[in-house]
């Protein structure tokens, strides 16, 4: 369990202080994907950074697993370390050293003999799938296979938490997807602890149980990200939050993907007419080549499950391409 | 006129002395100057007060001395600097002595040199570094220096060139090798055929050690494809 009590750190200049933290207290339970959220400049990166302190708070203790960081020697600090991995946004890998020998470096400084660290890095290796790019060196790799090499290294000596510092934000909406796949994997099937730092709503949607929001320095909202979602009271989390949510609540959808085989024939207006419902196109993009159409679209499902069930059998029934889904 | 004098250098073994005392003044020089060099380069850039271990005295201090030298002019350094030859190799003139005046007038070109490769080094990787563990003389050992690598090896190909420039001057004052050949039996006999002969050896002497070296730092470099 990460513990982190009244934690305030300033950083001094010449002339003048900046807080960037502000009395903040937090619990971070065993087992947790624990989702830190804010906007940028509003403190989470130096939250993140005062756990396995690389930030020294100013004020204030972190305690893990019963043991204060805050007041270890410099020997018990970098063991503790060990049991705290930690991924970035830029991946921060070594750029002179393959992939396997990146995988082996925290073993190497934790003094694993070299047998042992090999093994151990094919094995994390394999986790994260990129065993066959072992001899590969950073620059050859994507920035989603850099994160999930990160990944490997982070995990390779075992540690019960991991640290995820705007983990997904250099990456494209689909290498996203892959990571927090992989992130919830993580801690489902190693039951890793995963703090995850982030300024994107659908981060923590995707896999965080509990939030914490950051605003100015200090936490405006915590709790389970259920409920939070649900009803956010704070002015910055509702910001966050409700936007892109408000859109979505419950709404059934189906997704129609056109290959080709459909002629160009009015469809919506058919469906409408035949079922006698109304849908909406929530999403369209086609294009037609010689008459035909290719593209999807996504319409809304009407809210009663009678209009629903009388949609999806007149698409079975017209022979069309389509998949449930929720958004 | 220009192939004679240089066939007359060549069979009296004037030029190959020239050519090999050039060569081994520089290189013994350009690495005892990195065995001191870097040390400090490295210490230079650790104590740096965004370094791993910041000490404000120990940089400034450095900092200081290393600057000092680095400001006084080749010649007049060496001129100041023979009796620090004489104690050390018993003897101001010569080859030697000359070895030990390059080394003093490298060593804090290489210590800049050094850490100015050192602070290329992504501040993000030391992070994620201190992050696993790393006590911070590691960092140095297995971080610092391995990711710097390539622009070290530049950097040592760049101060190889420089002393072999100084390695010329010092043969103002008694030192050997092309320089020697230049200024006593080019510059002054008015022979400006010798002086040529010497310029285009020294030319080819950089070159080579410029592709090599490029060479293997292309070579070990990771970062391109």
């Amino acid at each position: 369990m990460i513990e982190i009590k009244s934690v305030s750190k300033t950083f001094k200049t010449k002339k003048d202080s900046f807080t960037a933290l502000n009395n903040i207290s937090l619990n971070i339970e065993d087992g947790d994907i624990f989702g830190i959220i804010g906007l940028s400049g509003a403190g989470k990166s130096t939250l993140v950074r005062c756990i396995n302190l690389l930030e020294r708070p100013t004020t204030g203790n972190v305690i893990i697993d019963g043991k204060d960081m805050t007041t270890l020697s410099k020997k018990e600090l970098l063991t503790m370390r060990r049991n705290i991995g930690m991924i970035f946004q830029n991946f921060n890998l070594f750029s002179q050293r393959t992939i396997i020998k990146n995988v082996c470096y925290p073993m190497e400084i934790a003094g694993y003999s070299k047998a042992d660290a090999l093994k151990r890095a094919k094995e994390m290796l394999e986790l994260v799938d990129l065993t066959e790019k072992e001899n590969s060196y950073p620059s050859q790799l994507s920035g989603g296979q850099k994160q999930r090499v990160a990944i490997a290294r982070a995990l390779a000596t075992n540690p019960k938490y991991l640290l995820c510092d705007e983990a997904t934000s250099a990456l494209d909406p689909n290498t996203t997807e892959q990571i927090l796949e992989l992130l919830k994997r993580i801690n489902k099937e190693l039951g890793i602890t995963i703090v995850v730092i982030t300024h994107e709503m659908r981060v923590v949607d995707k896999i965080c149980n509990k939030v914490a929001v950051i605003d100015n320095s200090q936490i405006a909202e915590c709790g389970l990200v259920s409920q939070v979602f649900a009803s956010p009271k704070s002015q910055i989390a509702k910001e966050l939050i409700l936007p892109k949510k408000q859109s979505k609540i419950g709404t059934q959808a189906v997704r129609i993907v056109f290959n080709g085989e459909s002629t160009n024939e009015p469809i919506i207006s058919a469906l409408v007419l035949e079922c006698q419902v109304q849908v909406s196109i929530m999403f369209a993009d086609t294009k037609d080549f010689d008459g035909k159409l290719f593209g999807q679209m996504v319409i809304r499902l009407p809210e009663d499950k009678r209009g629903a069930d009388k949609v999806i059998e007149w698409l079975l029934a017209h022979n069309l391409d389509f998949k449930r889904e929720e958004v | 006129m220009f192939s004679e004098t240089f066939m007359k250098l060549w069979e009296n073994h004037i030029l190959q002395m020239g050519v090999w005392e050039t060569i081994y003044m520089t290189l013994l020089s350009t690495v005892v100057a990195y065995i001191i060099g870097l040390p400090l380069g490295l210490v230079l850039c650790v104590t740096d007060k965004d370094g791993i271990c910041p000490n404000r005295f120990i940089n400034k201090t450095l900092s200081v001395i290393v600057n000092a030298f680095r400001s006084i002019p080749f010649i007049i350094l060496m001129v100041a600097m023979l009796p620090v030859a004489n104690f050390i190799v018993g003897t101001s003139l010569g080859n030697s002595a000359m070895v030990v005046m390059l080394i003093i007038a490298a060593a804090p070109y290489v210590a800049r040199m050094t850490e100015s490769s050192i602070k290329e080094v992504d501040a993000g990787v030391i992070e994620a570094a201190k992050a696993m563990g790393t006590p911070s003389f590691k960092i140095v050992t297995k971080v610092l220096i391995p990711e710097a690598k390539p622009s070290l090896i530049v950097g040592a190909v760049i101060s190889t060139v420089t002393i072999l420039g100084y390695s010329a001057m010092a043969s103002t004052i008694g030192g050997g090798g092309l320089g020697q050949i230049a200024i006593v039996w080019g510059h002054q006999r008015s022979n400006s055929d010798i002086i040529w002969i010497c310029v285009a050896l020294t030319i080819i002497i950089v070159q080579i050690i410029q592709e090599i070296g490029m060479y293997i730092a292309r070579k070990v470099d990771k970062r391109q494809r």
